[in-house]
Formats: structure tokens, sequence, C-alpha cells
């Protein structure tokens, strides 16, 4: 199995974008503060603390292993040490990456959606690589959740996600049609729609009330197209890998994940949505590294009980996939805005995870990185956690985005003083 | 062997029977009934611990037993009876009750929760994504419907993915449902296009595809040379025309024949050239004959002459040419025509033949007949080039070029199997010479008149049968009132109140005043109706479940699809629940024509939607094709396609032959090819043996009792899945065992795990290490039922084979267990033999996931007595599977909402 394509790699950097729209309006906005994107991405199993955390504290630290492949943008990150949410340990424990201390609380990306992404054409996109297709479990392998703490599905194609920002519709009236006459319609599909719950019995009552909730919401994306509906949509000679059909089996997460960051990359270029959230997984994946094929699945690697042999093989996925992370900065310091400012200047980038040693199912002191989004970079800040909680750095980001908000979780008292 | 069968194993065996044979109890046991009040026992022996301060493993029993109407206090209870009846609570070192005081305590509980659970409690769900698909496809006769790649997948929710609590409804859901709604109403009501302009495409020779020699170009003109029977090597179309109207196009085609030498090898007919239709979705293999003629032009001029004809070409077609009836045929399967034509001209020209002895034979590395043949070297031009330098040679070898050489025989065969290549160097012998037939031209014309399409025609039959033909009625609002009054109670499966049809008609006619077309009107009203709940929703009900449910909760059971117009009609006549006193026992109520719909409706196939749905998720099959076992295993994705199969294969055969319970764990026979079992599972029957090249056929496959394999445990599949392709995983499977063969699920590990950090330095084999991190009491206590059953299965690797020893090691599995009731057991057949004494258990948990996936919940405490029964009196009246399979439907669990 090949691991990185360079035919594909150079087609994404090279890739290019057509926005006549805001071309024309560059002259006329001032360059604001506020980044306008936030991405988030997971990993399920957490990185090798040991080989992610410098030795040292500060700027000039030496460079960890796993950092290595993203070493030469060192100046636009920051690695935080000791930040947890003091959640409960387990297995469960990487769901609570976005959420806090309480799994399935309302998380981190959709807070700054419901805040800032209402009149983008995506609000917020949630996508996946690895695992398996339709999880089990109570939470079934989903990070994002609503206000009403309803778990989000995710996106594992990348075709999927590329045909819904690129595929303009060409029949722009047809288009408006169809918004409209459905918006109108809608009413008299509410209003059967509760005269059919006055008359079932109160625990379908209740179950109705889901429905009701998602078509006021449905009502209003609507409104937006109709909105936007002559706003130019966003071409591209970007193309997928024609393979014919997607890399969504998880041993083929390595093919999967460098696509999902083009796509991101893309995303933010054309700022087709203000916040995504990617998750690694890595449930029933074994890999091929550099023609090597590794022994153990990854699952069992992160169980590696501190046996050197587990543990290297370990590294040399965890660094597989932070050579795709590096790609992505790159891509993102490549491209420029329309003012001609690097795209990560206005992207803020969180990379972590909800696993603080999966060896152990340990959630505390949990691996977090975050890039961009014109913070001033460059350090390895060290937090002692009877001070700090990764909650606290959480609210620091969201009022970078430009949130308000002083509390999330268990954190009300945020980094603001110490990342700026 | 089975030894050691402990008191505690007997006790619940006799308290089991107690129960089930005790009638309910019409008022609520008291202490007078009992002698002592429960609560004292209670206070006793359990308070202790669990009480609201101490509130051991988070329970607190203190005075709850007044409270029956809380759903937690009932979820509690049934918690608790099973550790009181199975004697691990109270904990073996505390104060025991004597056997009365448990028997007793156990009796009151049991009394208690089935009077105070009842019947029914499915939530209202909406349709799954695979009921979504079969209903839009059984609804609106599109047999081909699929929901779109990347709309979400359901949640699981004890085990099923169509489960009232799984089926939520999300924006991003409801908003998936509005674009496949859109979608749907295109095909149904796909948008009128304007009529397309006439105009005139002018086809020149390199417009013309001319690959695999079909044709090339001589002159200007596109020369045919022979014909096929598949339209590539023998037919040429237009590189770059799609037809995109469908219509009458006038065809103008300029062609010419190419007849240089004498006539002594021209066919004694004109040539034909024929025009046929391609669709170009079918592919270039096809043959020719499947592809619809147009016409057949006459062709016997040797200057060029213009044939015009009329025809019909439909949307997504392009035309194609093909010469019926040249001298040279090859290309496909079989060249048996040009061995034919090839001995023709080697009769008549003895250089000719040596010539293509020289550059064909000398070209055959092996001197094995017609095999490791170099053809890549002679194909086409550059084969024709070689033969004609052999031919112009002066000192060409000669002395073979006799007809009963074996030179001869030989270069003939060749010519026959390997014709793809060679007739293709043969071909430039007539491009060059003729006889050929030369196209210069095609005009197309049109569309000259619009004509309805296949396509169309579907279309407008399916618009018939869902929205009635045209013109039936006068008025626009009277000919939608009857539509509504037919569509309406098909997609909303029941019937409807005529305020509901006034508020789609309001949508309609508002619709319509605003100057839309009929059609945008029914578009409209199709969109709409796919987003109504009473469309997304199943059971919405106010009361019990009526004859229309009824009928839907046993059609998408059984068929994972709507009613049929059968069980509609029952339901329409209130006949569905119909119920007469049984024969045998006129006390008891017989369902029978639910008896007859649900045998009618039982699948019998192994690709029916309910075996491949149900035994994906019951045994995790689903997960099949995401595990790609190591190399080392020498297992490939047939095998997966073959272990996938068998399990499918066998539960419906089970189901169909009627087998007793027990063949689930013991049984002599599978289904999978010779080979597989031979691979996988060591097992050789005589009679395939026999048959050469019978080792891949797919058959039942006979297997002795009480043997390693046989059944749902050591079947690759479920092997396969409870691993992970690389290592085998006891803990995993023994959750497996526990979850689906005995119907004992545990419960997720506890939220304040201390991190581990075991040392497992001594630790050598799996179960070493597995006990090492599970000497902590709390680990223990789920683990000491897990783990046994998943070292037992140890002996099967990652994808089923039996092995004797642990993976690089030299040790012997110790695949012995001792069992939750104190049985030991040494290796997988004790257990199997366990589970056939105790088969109940199996029987019950198999009935209890029935029950989930065909009602969406999980049955409630006097429910599971209910299906305890049956199974009970299946095994005792010594039926089979399909039997507890239609008892099971006619429960009153299945019958209540």
């Amino acid at each position: 199995m090949k691991t990185t394509n360079r035919r594909r790699f150079l087609a994404s950097t090279m890739a290019t974008i057509g926005l006549p729209a805001l071309e024309t309006f560059a002259g006329n906005i001032k360059p604001t503060a506020k980044p306008k994107t936030f991405v988030a991405i997971g990993s399920f199993f957490g990185w090798y603390r040991k080989e992610f955390y410098p030795k040292e504290v500060g700027k000039n630290y030496t460079i960890p292993k796993i950092i290595m492949p993203i070493a030469k943008h060192r100046d636009d990150f920051t690695i935080f040490s000791g930040l947890d949410h003091r959640a409960k340990n387990g297995h469960f424990g990487w769901v609570n990456f976005l959420c806090g201390k309480n799994l399935g609380d309302y998380s981190l990306d959709q807070r700054i959606a419901d805040q800032v992404g209402q009149k983008s054409r995506f609000p917020s996109l949630q996508l996946a690589v690895g695992g398996v297709e339709n999880e089990g479990g109570s939470i079934g392998g989903k990070t994002s959740f609503t206000k009403q703490k309803i778990p989000l599905p995710m996106m594992r194609r990348p075709s999927v996600l590329y045909s819904q920002l690129f595929v303009s519709e060409s029949d722009k009236e047809r288009a408006e049609y169809i918004l409209r006459s459905g918006k109108s319609s809608l009413d008299y599909v509410l209003d059967d729609a509760k005269h059919l719950q006055r008359n079932v019995s109160k625990a379908d009552r209740i179950k109705l009330d889901e429905y009701f909730h998602s078509i006021r919401s449905v009502e209003k994306r609507l409104n937006q197209k109709i909105a936007s509906v002559h706003d130019a949509i966003a071409q591209t000679d970007y193309r997928l890998p024609d393979s014919g059909s997607d890399p969504i089996s998880s041993s083929m997460m390595m093919e999967a994940a460098p696509l999902m960051y083009d796509l991101m990359a893309l995303a933010i270029q054309t700022e087709s949505a203000p916040v995504m959230s990617l998750m690694l997984n890595g449930l029933g994946a074994v890999f091929t590294i550099d023609d090597v094929p590794l022994k153990v699945g990854y699952h069992s690697l992160s169980h590696h009980g501190n046996k050197p042999e587990m543990i290297r093989d370990l590294l040399k996925i965890e660094c597989e996939l932070m050579k795709h992370f590096n790609h992505f900065l790159t891509d993102l310091k490549e491209k420029k805005d329309a003012q001609g400012n690097p795209l990560l200047d206005s992207t803020v980038v969180l990379l972590g995870t909800g696993m603080g040693d999966a060896s152990r199912h340990a959630n505390d002191n949990l691996p977090t990185l975050v890039a961009g989004g014109g913070f001033d970079h460059g350090s390895h800040v060290s937090l002692d956690p009877n001070e700090y909680l990764l909650g606290d750095l959480y609210i620091t980001l969201m009022n970078k985005m430009g949130v308000k908000a002083n509390s999330f979780s268990n954190a009300s008292r945020s980094l603001n003083e110490i990342f700026v | 062997m089975i030894r050691n069968i402990p008191l505690a194993c007997v006790l619940i065996l006799t308290l089991c029977l107690a129960f089930q044979s005790a009638p309910a109890e019409s008022a609520v046991p008291n202490e007078k009934t009992l002698g002592v009040h429960p609560q004292e026992t209670l206070n006793k022996y359990c308070v202790e611990c669990h009480d609201a301060k101490v509130k051991k493993g988070g329970l607190d029993l203190d005075s709850k037993l007044n409270d029956w109407d809380s759903p937690t206090n009932l979820k509690l209870w049934e918690k608790v009876l099973p550790v009181v009846l199975d004697g691990s609570m109270p904990p073996a070192k505390k104060l025991q009750p004597s056997d009365t005081e448990r028997k007793m305590l156990a009796k009151w509980l049991d009394s208690s929760l089935r009077e105070n659970t009842s019947f029914g409690g499915t939530l209202a769900r909406r349709l799954s994504k695979e009921e979504y698909r079969n209903t839009i496809r059984s609804l609106f006769d599109l047999p081909e419907y699929q929901i779109p790649l990347g709309f979400p997948d359901d949640s699981i929710r004890h085990g099923f993915d169509n489960t009232g609590e799984g089926l939520i409804m999300s924006p991003t859901l409801l908003a998936g449902y509005l674009k496949v709604a859109n979608q749907v109403a295109d095909e149904l009501i796909p948008l009128k296009k304007k009529a397309e302009e006439s105009s005139i495409r002018v086809l020149k020779p390199d417009d013309m595809v001319a690959n695999y020699a079909a044709a090339a170009m001589y002159h200007n003109a596109l020369r045919f040379a022979s014909s096929g029977r598949q339209i590539m090597r023998s037919c040429s179309w237009p590189k770059q025309m799609t037809v995109t109207s469908s219509g009458i196009y006038k065809l103008t085609v300029r062609a010419s024949s190419f007849l240089p030498r004498s006539r002594n090898l021209m066919p004694k007919e004109p040539m034909l050239l024929e025009l046929r239709a391609r669709d170009l979705a079918v592919g270039e293999r096809e043959m020719i004959h499947r592809f619809r003629l147009l016409k057949t032009i006459s062709v016997s001029s040797e200057s060029p002459k213009d044939v015009s004809f009329e025809a019909e070409l439909y949307e997504g077609e392009t035309i194609l040419v093909y010469w019926n009836n040249s001298p040279l045929r090859y290309g496909g399967g079989n060249n048996k025509d040009l061995g034919k034509q090839v001995r023709k001209r080697f009769e008549k020209d003895k250089r000719f033949l040596a010539a293509w002895q020289k550059v064909v034979l000398e070209n055959s590395h092996d001197p094995k007949e017609g095999t490791l043949f170099n053809y890549g070297d002679l194909r086409g031009m550059s084969g024709w080039e070689q033969f004609k330098k052999a031919f112009q040679d002066e000192n060409l070898d000669m002395s073979h070029a006799t007809m009963d050489s074996v030179q001869t025989k030989k270069l003939i065969a060749l010519f026959v199997s390997q014709g793809n290549v060679l007739g293709e160097a043969f071909a430039y012998d007539y491009y060059e010479k003729g006889p050929a037939l030369d196209l210069h031209e095609i005009r197309v014309e049109g569309p000259l008149r619009s004509v309805d399409g296949p396509k169309d025609k579907e279309v407008k039959e399916r618009q018939r049968l869902l929205f009635g033909g045209p013109n039936e009625v006068p008025s626009k609002e009277e000919r939608i009132t009857n539509l509504l009054g037919n569509l309406l109670p098909r997609l909303f499966r029941k019937p409807v109140e005529s305020r509901t049809i006034e508020v789609y008609l309001k949508m309609a006619t508002e619709h319509w005043s605003m100057g839309h077309s009929y059609e945008s009107g029914l578009h409209l009203l199709i969109r709409s109706i796919l987003i109504s709940p009473r469309f997304l929703y199943r059971s919405l009900n106010d009361g019990p479940m009526d004859d229309y449910d009824l009928a839907a909760r046993l059609s998408y059971f059984l068929t994972q699809a709507p009613p049929d117009k059968i069980l509609v009609d029952l339901a329409r006549r209130g006949r569905l629940s119909a119920a007469r006193p049984s024969k045998s026992d006129p006390t008891k109520m017989e369902y029978w024509v639910l008896r007859r719909e649900a045998k009618r409706l039982i699948p019998t196939s192994p690709s029916a939607r309910l075996v491949q749905s149900f035994t994906s998720q019951w045994l995790g099959t689903k997960q099949l094709g995401s595990i790609m076992p190591d190399p080392v295993f020498n297992f490939t994705a047939d095998d997966l396609d073959l272990a996938k199969r068998e399990v499918e294969y066998f539960f419906t055969e089970m189901l169909k032959a009627n087998h007793p319970m027990t063949d689930f764990i013991d049984p002599d026979f599978t289904f999978t090819t010779p080979a597989f079992a031979k691979k996988i599972y060591q097992v050789e029957n005589d009679k395939t043996k026999a048959k050469k090249d019978s080792g891949n056929k797919f058959q039942k496959i006979t297997l002795a009792r009480d043997g390693r394999y046989g059944g749902l445990l050591g079947m690759s599949a479920v092997m396969t899945t409870t691993a992970n392709g690389v290592d085998t995983q006891p803990v995993l499977r023994g959750v497996w065992v526990l979850e689906n063969i005995l119907g004992m699920p545990v419960p997720p590990p506890p939220d304040d795990i201390p991190a581990l950090t075991p040392d497992t330095r001594a630790a050598k084999t799996p179960r070493e290490l597995l006990a090492a991190h599970t000497k902590e009491k709390s680990c223990m206590s789920c683990h000491r039922k897990i783990d046994p059953l998943g070292f037992v299965l140890e002996h099967f690797d990652p994808v089923g084979r039996w092995r004797d020893k642990w993976p690089d090691s030299e040790t012997i599995i110790d695949a012995s267990a001792t069992l939750q009731d104190g049985t030991k057991v040494t290796d997988v057949i004790e257990l199997k033999r366990w589970m056939l004494i105790n088969i109940d258990l199996f029987s019950r948990c198999l009935a209890v996931k029935l029950i989930i996936y065909a009602t969406g919940r999980e049955p409630s405490y006097i429910e599971v007595k209910e299906i305890e029964d049956l199974v009970k009196s299946n095994r005792e009246n010594k039926h089979g599977f399909q039997d507890l399979f239609v008892d099971l439907i006619l429960s009153e669990t299945f019958r209540s909402k």
C-alpha cells in the first residue's frame, strides 16, 4: 500500500481556485484580526507523549520525534502539556476531545459554528478517516455534539466532501425555484405534522420534538440558501485520484487523510466552512508504512505496554500522520487569501486528543498543539494541571474566533494571559 | 465430560422452572403469603452495603420496594433478580440467606416485576436507511433506486440499527432527507426539456473510432476489412457524438467498395453495411446482435454513393457501423472462422503461406501447441510489416509450404487460438488489397420530430401508475383530490383524514395559482410528502397498534419493505389481527391470519434482506468488509466472501428447514466450497474428491457432530470478525459469546478504572497477560465471566483455522475454562456440549435479538418471560427454529405497540 502519492501532492499544491466575487472586493475590506476558520484535528489513540512533549519549556526546545515532520513550521505552532479535561479514564475518553469533561456535551466546534457560521454555506463540517463505518456503542464514534447533545454524523468519503464544496448548480434559476417552493411548502407540512403531534401518545410526542427541532433548522438553512443562491460558488481544478472509489476502509486511513487535508485547505481558501473537524480514527487499522507491513494493528500498538518494538512501530504511524499534517500546514502557508496573507494566519488549527495514554486508557495530560490563527507561537507551554484545564485553552480559542465566552465545560479561567 | 455441576447451577434451573410454572398472582403478594416481608430480607443481607450512604456499585436498595411505577426502579430490580437467583450476591464472604429466604425474595421480585412491567413500548421511529430505500423502491416503482453515497448512517442501539432509540432525527439528517426527496421527485417527474432544434452533424472518417484495427484510415476513408461478434474489433462509432434528444433523425451514409483484385475472393452478394444504435452505457465487449438495427445498406459501387434513411435514435445513444458479410471474420473468443479463411488463402498461394509460417512460427517460443506466444510484435501493422518483409525475401524457406505439413497445421491452429492478435495483422492484407468497405461520411440531421425514448416511456408509465392517467377527470382540483386520496394512504401506509388531504390540496392549488404547471405541482407534492413525519416515521399512533401498524411491522421485519397489496388489503378489512380459540387449548387465542401471512413472507433465500441485515448485525459479519487479514493467513477477499455466505446460507437453512435450535451449536452440516472447507476447517468429504473441479462449488457440506467445527462457534466469519485480522483477542471473543450466544451482556467498564501499569514482564501467553491485568477485584468481577469464554476459542486463529500452539511460540494453547456456573471445560467441544444442555440460554438470546430487531425495542421483564415460555415449549415439543420464529411473531410482545 502506498502511503504518499507524489502526483496527488503536486496536484493539490498547484490547484487553482476561481473566486470571482471575493477578488473584486479585495480593496474594500479592512483586514481584521479575527481568524476566519477553526479546524480541530483529533487523534483517536492520542500521541505518544514522551516523543511529543519537548524536554525543554519555552522556545528553542529540541524537536521530539513526532514533531520532526512539522519542524519547519515551529514558529507557527505552540505545544501545550499538562492540560486535560479531568474526564473519567477509560476507552471513551477520546470522545471528550471536543466535549470537555462529560461525554456528549456541547462540543467546542459546534459552539464556534453556532456563533460565527450561520451565514456560511456550511456552518460546520465533520470529517473522519479510518475506523469502521457505522461504529456501534452509545456514542458511535462521533465527536461533535450540538447544543441539544445530538451527535453529528461525520463524512468519511472524500468524494462526497468534494461534491459538496465544488459542484456548482448550473441551473441557478431551477435551484432558486426548488428552494423557494420547498420553503413555502414547509408551512403546510408543519401544519399537518402539528396536527399529527396532537393525536399521538406522549412518548411519541417527545420523539416528534426531534423532528420539529430539525425542521426549524432546515427552514433556517433554506432561508440562507435562498439568500445566497446567486453568489458565486467556488470552482477548482483540483481532482481527486481516479481510483473509482473512496478509501474508506480502516486500513486505508493513510490514503484518505491526505485527501481530506487537501479538501479542507481548499474549503478554507474558498471560505466555504468556518468550522471543520477531522477525526483520525484508527480502530481496525493495520498499516504498511514505507512498504513495510506492521505486524500488529494500530489499536494493538497503542497498547504497547512500554515494549520498545511496539513503541517503535507506533511512532512510525504517528510520524506518518504528522507528515500529512505537515503538508496541510505547508498548504495553508502557501495559499494566500484575498489580501495576500497566508491562510494559516487566519485559521486556528487545534491538534489534540481526548486520550492521554492509550496504553493505560488514562485521560490526563492530553497532548495538544495549536497552530496559526495569528497567535504568538514557537513555544512549548507547560502548565500546572492544578491551575489550568484544557477547557481554559478552548475558551481562549473561542475568544480568538470572536465568540464571547468565559467558560467551557469545567473551565472558567481561560489562557488569555498566557497565549495571545 | 462435564464435571462439577455445582449446587448453584441446579438451583438456578429449579428456580427458573418454578417461576415459569407459577401463575401470575392477581393480588400483590405480601408478608402473609411469604412469611416474612421481603424488605426484611433485604435489610438483613443487602442494605449494609447497598444503602444510600455506602452505595456499593452505585446501588441503593434501601426502601425502594414501594415505588413500582418508576421505570428506573423497575430496571433496578430487574438487575437485582438475576444475582439473587444465581447466588453471586451477597458476595461469598458475607452472610448468606437461606435457600428459602433467597427463593422467597426472588419469587416476590419476579411477581412484582411481572405485575408492573407491561407489554409494548416501542418509541416512534423513523424509517432506517435501508427501510427508506426499500419503501421508495416499492411505493414508487423504482426498483433500482439507491440512496446517494454519503447519506448518514443509522446509529446502533442494542446491537441493531433499527431501534427506536437509535433512529433519531437531526437537522443534518432532515436536510439529507430533503435532498433525497428532491432527487426522487426529479426521477418521477423529470424536468421537461426544451425541444431541441434540428441540426446537421457531419461525421468524417477521423471523427470515428478505429481502435483494435476494426477499421483503419486509407485515402481519407475509414476502411473496414473484417467483422466479428463483439463490437470491438468489428465496429466503428463516432468518437464524440451522443444523442441528447430522442427523436427521428435522417442519416445519410456515403460508402463504396474497394475491390482491386480478382473477384475470386468476393462473396457472391453485395457488401452489406449495417447501421445500429448503441446505448453508450453498454460496454464494448457486447455482441453485435444486442444493438438495435437501424438499417442495412447494400454497397456495390466502387465509387462513393449516398444512401439516406430515417431512424429513431434515443437519448444517450450513438451510431454503430458494421460490415455484416466480410470474408474475413475474427475477434471474440472463438476464431474458427478466421481459421477457415486463412486456410482458403493458404491453399491458393504457397509464398503467402510460407511467409506467414516464418513470421508466426519463429515468434512462438514454446514447442507446446499454442502457448507462450510473443504476440506484442505481431499485432496489427507491425505484424504485417514483418510479413511483407518475409514475403519479399528471395530466400524464403518454402519447404513446408504444403497444406498437410506439420508447420501449416500448427500455423492454422495458432490463427484460431491467437486470432485476436493475428487477425489484426492479417486484416492488413484486405486493407491493402481488398475486398474492403470504405466509409466516407455520415451525416446526421435532426431531431426532425421528437419521440419518447424507452426511458421516457418508463417515466410516463410510472406516472400513470402513481398519479392516474391523463384527462380522466375534468377539473384539476378533482383530479388532485382523487390522486391524493389514493396516493397519501399508500405513502403514509395508513388511511388519512380528509383534513390531511385538504392541507396538501391547498399546497398544490396555491402553487398553481402562482402560475406553475400541473407537473410542478405534482413535483412539489412529492418533495413535501417525503419529508412529512407521516412518511418518515413508523408507528406514530395514539393507543394500541392497529392492523395497519401490524402489517407494517410484519412487513418491515420480514422484508425491510412496506406492506404488499395482500397485507394492505387484510389491514383494510381488519382481518390481519383476526383471532379464534385455539383447537388444542380453547382458552388461548390463535392469530391464524397473522400466522399464515408470517409463513408466506418468511425469507427462504440467503440473499433475502432479513437474512443479510439480521445476521450481519447479530453476528457482526457486517465488519467483514473492512477487515483485511494479514497475508500470512492466506485468507483472500474471496474467502471473506465465502465466510459471509456461509453464515447467510446456514441461517436460511436453519429457518427454512426448521432445524432444532441445538443445530445452531452442533449441526451436521454447513455451507461452503470443498476447497474452503479443506483449507480452513480441515474437512474433506469423499464425494467431493471424486469430481474434479467441484472444489469451488458452493454447496452443503456434511460435518460430524460433536467436533471442533460446526455451528456458530468456530464459524470462520465469526472468528474473523472477533479478531482484528492480525491477532486474536480473547476479551473480544468472550464478550461476543456472552452478548450474542448466551444473552448475558456485560456492562461497560466502570468510569473509574485507574490507569493500569501491571507488571507483564513474566507473562508469556495471552492468558497470563490478561490475568496480570485483571487481578484487581473490580476488574475480576466481569472478567471472570468474559475471559474464560475467549480462551476456549483461542484454538481458532484470526480467520477461524484451528491451531494447536500460540503464534510465535512453542507453547500448546490452554483452552480450558471455568464457566460462570462452575462447570469446567477443556475445549470448544466441551463448551458446545454444555451449551446443548443449556440450549435455552442460546434460544432465549436469539429470540430476544429477533424481538429487538422486529419491534425496535428491548423487551420488558414480562415480555422476556413470554419469550422464555416460548423457548421452553419449543424445546419440550421438539419444535424447530421456524416454529419459534413464527411463535415470536404471534406473541403478545410482537403484537403490542
